[in-house]
């Protein structure tokens, strides 16, 4: 649920360095492949 | 940045080989992070959502049909749906910031001519009294300043459709900060 307080925008999204952090195509195709190989 | 053209052949290639998405992946990360961001409010959880919504992606590539929308439509279609999910799952609140910028956009829109102040408040209280659903058309509208051909291709509906529930959710706002103006 979300809820608004009135300030710090809508659109603020972190910098390109902080998302790198968490781009990990090694990780994605590893959980990929453990998404979808068959107790 | 890819070009349209770039991107169909992609994803022409990844539909082949899901090896091949690494390009798309790396073209489209940041949209899809910044998406969630704004609505979860927590790089962590951002991060976790993001990688969930790319799984899912190389997970359907293969049923994917080009139709001419870009692939980012597609992938904010997933994230909106694992937002929604992580909502209902949690129940937990997003406290979510607007700036005033953000709150004029929607002003504007009203066509409301009272005290400005006044209306910051009853705007932020309609926003929060507004359903799930009517926000999202908001948020994407007025916050995000998405065209609605665009709404239209990531909600999976037409853009007269995407129009007509916008501007149905506006006039729920309106209600709801005439209810407020009456009760302050």
């Amino acid at each position: 649920m979300t809820r608004y307080h009135a300030n710090g925008s809508f659109n603020e999204v972190p910098s390109q360095d902080e998302m790198n952090k968490y781009k990990d195509f090694g990780k994605l195709t590893h959980n990929y492949q453990r998404m979808t190989n068959p107790i | 940045m890819i070009t349209r053209e770039q991107e169909q052949e992609l994803i022409r290639k990844a539909q082949k080989d899901i090896n091949a998405f690494g390009p798309l992946y790396d073209a489209h990360f940041s949209t899809v992070f910044g998406f969630i961001f704004k609505r979860v409010r927590s790089q962590s959880l951002t991060g976790e959502l993001t990688s969930l919504v790319f799984v899912k992606a190389m997970n359907s590539m293969s049923k994917y049909v080009i139709t001419g929308a870009p692939l980012s439509s597609w992938l904010i279609q997933i994230a909106l749906n694992e937002v929604r999910q992580y909502h209902r799952r949690t129940k937990k609140q997003t406290s979510v910031p607007l700036s005033e910028a953000d709150l004029v956009s929607v002003l504007s829109e009203l066509d409301d001519k009272q005290e400005k102040e006044r209306n910051m408040d009853a705007l932020i209280e309609a926003l929060n009294k507004l359903d799930d659903e009517a926000s999202i058309y908001v948020e994407m509208r007025f916050f995000e300043g998405r065209s609605f051909k665009e709404m239209a291709e990531i909600l999976n509906i037409s853009a007269d459709n995407a129009k007509v529930r916008t501007y149905r959710a506006l006039n729920r706002l309106r209600t709801i900060m005439t209810n407020f103006g009456t009760t302050k």
